[in-house]
């Protein structure tokens, strides 16, 4: 592997690697517009100018590549006169519209001239304007906020290969559009302005909403399918305003699809439950959370007595973290109804793969490997084969469904008959659905944004979410709610916190580790059977 | 001399095949294809130290010897007939006097670098050397030197015509390659090179017209003949085009190396209605401008160079003693302004920038500063860019302002042109 000097530090760069790549390894930045990782390199924004010895230009650190003994400078007089001029060359037909841009805060514009630029403009020529197009169905072009990039046409042209994006005309008139009669409008197309340096493509779900510095981002997975894209929550006050992909080798590569990136409204929609309801004279009733524990727990127990644990049903959503199904599994495991426990299937939907090797999964849920791995470590051999077999709960006097936010109609309908026909049926949920409507007792739950845990995607990656903010109103932690039952049915479980229910299923799943030994790219689990990360 | 590039230039209908094969074309294809093996062939264009006649000067020799001799891949061949450097016509009155002289050197070029296509990038505006070009193929094709089995030798060839949409940069090697790959005329990150990956991502040669329609003569008369004209390392027949204010404008064939002066005085009959000579743009639009004081000097690759500008495409453009050098900087600039693709930052917006600085000068509203202003704008474009028509907006911009610097100033300082011309406003820049 060549040795390379860069700064007068020496690294061993790995082969066929870039000058940028071995100056990134060594954490010294050189500035970057038009190279991104995830695409190819186009050389042309000219910015990453670096000094090499025996080189009478400066070379551009993106598109050159490291050879044995090379001799880098990146903090010369030279490179950063280079730096000034593209600063300056970039902002002379800037609107410099930062006030009502969405991008300010986040600019690489703005941010390089302040740090590369001169502050000052020698320019006294109008500017050239283009208009501001709607080229999606998610995304805005401001056309005269672009820098030439080009990252954008490379994205269209080799991650999703639908090719909608071009240049136009020539010069400083040259223009990024779109061909006419086209429009963005595939499932990736929110990446693109995620990938664009300016304000030049904004995403209309949230334009205007909020100024970028006033959000705070936490670290989670995508729920809405079962490839488990690592995102960024972005929020403010107990609020999501968008998502961003976070990139990840393991999953996700770089990007998010468009399902996953609004996925999002469902956290802050209108109809979450909110309060905890309980049948009474037929109509379901606000209760107290002390008496939901008394009274559930008292139900459960009479069940048993009175029918034997078999008349009992457990049924856990693909939307459950790991360590939920693990203290579902373990109430079943105390009720003794452990061959009555039951997977909540996602809804299924086309799997799409893209160009460049990004899929989206048939599996339109977070978390159905694991919470099977869960399930299935705790269940009898001879009853796993029915883990999905919903249909044959009907008749079961006593059922506990924890849902999630799940939405497939047609198991929701299933459970809604078993559980209109139960003598008690105990639903956890997001928001109301037929089967909230059936229920006994309907209890509060927290979504994906609000708690806390692991997601095994369907390659065996387990990755970690993080809490954003607190589930809204009276609803509460469905983790915490079981527990809280299974101590009142007198079968205290042995952990009281997520945290220490990760540390069991480390020791007890094959392959598992506990949630913080994750990391950020999650732990990919050596013993699962789909090997192999999306592209991206 | 005698001509030889241009020595059916004066017969009737020499773009005939009967008439040009009467003259001698394709004599040099039966020569190779009997006698001559493609490796024979590329030693005797190595030993010519053919050097490229589309600017560069790159020997053809080494070029083709660059090439991927991958036997899986395929090799194509390119003729640059983009010709769309301000001052060049050269290529055009080769394709529209002796189009079988091309056509025969691609030939042969296929033949030496073990390609079986060729391809001709055409200048969108040269209809007529289409139609030429169009009708000298299909006479070719029937008398069996273009197709399957050329002249029974079991060496297959075809070119083919490519019409070009109009923008200067698809005469850039590896623009070209992408607009006849059916993309947008952006030259290509180099490397890799067109000797590996070229068009349709294939090994391929780009050769100048000019360059390929020496080849015939070389093989037919041997290295050595090329190398009696011309000096140590720039060797052959030369076409130089003369315009401007010169009382013959067109384009004379001479060795390479005849000096400027003579080019000007005693090809062009000096300069018109007694006027002195001012500045020379040489090498076409994209080299710097020489003074009346500089051209006693061989228009030939090196010492072009040593006398800080370049042969380019020998475009000689001649500016007489009545010419505002600030209105002629400023329509070279405008050139590059509208011609840049657009690809890169400092040449984007530096050309633009220069042309509207340098047009406000002309019409008398500079404002001091703009002069250095622009040019440190030209340094901060020299050699930071993909392809090298930024290079080539800088050297004639940067040379006229330096060398005619009063002018400006004065133009600064009066406030207006003192030339008094009448400007005509171009439509391409905003004022
Ligand atoms: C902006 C630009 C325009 C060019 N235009 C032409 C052209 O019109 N014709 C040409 O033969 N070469 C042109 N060239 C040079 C070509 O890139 C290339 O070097 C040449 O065709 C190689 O042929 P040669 O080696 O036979 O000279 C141009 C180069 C640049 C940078
Ligand atoms: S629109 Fe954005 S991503 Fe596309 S070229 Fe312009 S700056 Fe780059
Ligand atoms: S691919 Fe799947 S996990 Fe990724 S963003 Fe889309 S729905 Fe979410
Ligand atoms: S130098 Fe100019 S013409 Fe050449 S690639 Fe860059 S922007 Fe295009
Ligand atoms: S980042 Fe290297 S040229 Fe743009």
């Amino acid at each position: 592997m060549p040795v390379i000097r860069i700064d007068q530090r020496e690294i061993e760069a790995d082969e066929g690697t870039t000058i940028m790549q071995a100056a990134d390894k060594l954490g010294i930045f050189i500035p970057r517009y038009c190279y991104h990782p995830g695409l190819s390199i186009a050389g042309c924004c000219r910015i990453c100018g670096v000094e090499v010895e025996d080189s009478p230009k400066l070379l551009m650190a993106c598109a050159t590549p490291v050879k044995e003994g090379m001799v880098v400078r990146t903090d010369t007089e030279r490179v950063k006169m280079g730096q000034r001029a593209v600063e300056e060359f970039l902002l002379l037909n800037h609107p410099l519209d930062c006030p009502v841009c969405d991008q300010a805060g986040e600019c690489v514009l703005q941010d390089y001239s302040f740090t590369y630029g001169f502050g000052e403009s020698r320019f006294r020529e109008q500017k050239i304007k283009q208009r501001k197009k709607d080229v999606g169905r998610d995304l805005l072009l401001y056309a005269d906020r672009c820098i030439m990039c080009t990252r954008c046409v490379r994205f269209a042209h080799e991650v999703s290969g639908h090719d909608q994006v071009g240049v136009f005309n020539r010069g400083a008139h040259t223009e990024i559009g779109v061909f006419p009669g086209i429009r963005i409008d595939d499932l990736l197309a929110g990446n693109i302005a995620d990938i664009c340096p300016v304000g030049a493509f904004l995403s209309k779900d949230f334009l205007f909403k909020r100024r970028v510095w006033e959000l705070k981002s936490t670290k989670s997975v995508c729920p809405a399918c079962s490839v488990g894209c690592s995102v960024l929550l972005d929020h403010a006050d107990g609020r999501i305003h968008r998502l961003r992909p976070r990139h990840n080798p393991n999953v996700n590569g770089h990007w998010m699809c468009d399902i996953g990136r609004m996925d999002y409204k469902m956290v802050g929609s209108a109809d979450r439950l909110k309060k905890p309801l309980a049948r009474k004279n037929g109509m379901l009733e606000e209760i107290s959370w002390s008496d939901v524990i008394a009274y559930a727990s008292g139900r459960i127990r009479q069940i048993i007595t009175r029918h034997g644990a078999d008349a009992l049903a457990f049924v856990i959503s693909s939307d459950a973290t790991n360590e939920e199904a693990l203290t579902f599994a373990k109430l079943a495991e105390k009720t003794g109804s452990l061959q009555n426990l039951r997977l909540l299937s996602g809804k299924r939907g086309e799997r799409i793969e893209f160009a460049g090797g990004f899929v989206i999964e048939s599996d339109r849920s977070p978390n159905e490997h694991g919470v099977l791995d869960v399930l299935k470590e705790f269940m009898p051999r001879e009853s796993q084969e029915r883990v999905t077999d919903l249909g044959s709960l009907a008749g079961k006097r006593g059922l506990y469904i924890f849902c999630g936010s799940h939405s497939d109609r047609g198991s929701i309908q299933l459970l809604a008959r078993a559980a209109a026909a139960a003598d008690f049926a105990l639903v956890h949920g997001n928001v109301s659905s037929p089967l909230t409507e059936a229920a006994t007792m309907v209890l509060p739950g927290a979504a994906y944004a609000e708690k806390e845990g692991t997601y095994t995607n369907l390659r065996g990656v387990i990755q970690r979410i993080h809490p954003a903010f607190d589930p809204p109103g009276d609803a509460g932690h469905d983790f915490d709610i079981v527990l809280q039952i299974a101590g009142a049915i007198g079968n205290s479980l042995p952990f009281q916190t997520v945290a220490a229910a990760s540390a069991e299923l480390a020791r007890r799943l094959r392959g598992y580790v506990s949630m913080e030994q994750t990391g950020d790219t999650g732990w990919v689990n050596p013993y699962s059977r789909v090997a192999g990360a999306t592209k991206g | 001399m005698e001509p030889v590039l241009l020595a059916k230039r004066h017969i009737e209908n020499s773009t005939d095949i009967n008439i040009a094969i009467g003259e001698g074309a394709y004599k040099a294809l039966q020569k190779v294809l009997t006698a001559m093996s493609p490796p024979q062939v590329h030693k005797e264009v190595m030993d010519a130290v053919l050097r490229g006649r589309g600017g560069a000067g790159f020997p053809a020799g080494l070029k083709w010897k660059f090439l991927d001799k991958n036997p899986k891949r395929t090799r194509y061949l390119c003729c640059n007939a983009d010709e769309s450097e301000p001052g060049t016509f050269k290529d055009r009155v080769i394709m529209e006097t002796d189009p079988h002289m091309l056509i025969e050197g691609m030939i042969i070029a296929c033949y030496a670098i073990d390609a079986h296509a060729g391809y001709i990038f055409l200048r969108g505006e040269y209809a007529n050397s289409f139609r030429i070009l169009t009708k000298a193929i299909a006479q070719a094709r029937e008398h069996g030197f273009l197709g399957d089995n050329v002249l029974g030798s079991g060496f297959n060839v075809n070119i083919h015509v490519h019409v070009g949409a109009g923008a200067y940069i698809c005469g850039e090697e590896l623009a070209m390659l992408e607009s006849l790959g059916g993309a947008r005329g952006w030259p290509r990150l180099k490397p890799p090179y067109a000797a590996t990956r070229g068009l349709f991502y294939e090994p391929t040669v780009v050769n100048n017209v000019e360059t390929l329609a020496c080849v015939p003569h070389i093989v037919l008369r041997g290295a050595d003949w090329f190398k009696g004209m011309g000096s140590e390392n720039n060797y052959g027949p030369k076409l130089y085009c003369l315009s401007g204010h010169v009382n013959k404008p067109g384009v004379y064939e001479l060795p390479m190396g005849t000096t400027l002066k003579q080019l000007i005085d005693q090809s062009g009959g000096g300069i018109p209605n007694g006027r002195k000579l001012k500045a020379v743009l040489p090498g076409g639009s994209s080299s710097a401008a020489l003074t009346a004081e500089e051209v006693d000097v061989p228009m030939d690759f090196d010492s072009m160079s040593k006398a800080g500008s370049m042969l380019g495409s020998a475009g000689i453009i001649v500016m007489d003693d009545s010419t505002c050098m600030v209105n002629a900087c400023w329509n070279v600039a405008r050139f590059y302004a509208h011609e840049s693709c657009g690809q890169c930052t400092p040449c984007r917006e530096g050309t633009n920038w220069v042309a509207r600085i340098l047009g406000r000068i002309e019409r008398g509203q500079g404002e001091p500063g703009d002069i250095d202003m622009a040019l440190t704008i030209c340094d901060n474009m020299l050699g930071q860019t993909i392809c090298a028509l930024a290079d080539g907006a800088v050297f004639p911009i940067r040379s006229i302002i330096q060398k005619f610097r009063a002018e400006f100033e004065r133009h600064v300082r009066d406030g207006a042109c003192p030339f008094g011309a009448k400007r005509k406003w171009y439509s391409v820049l905003p004022e």
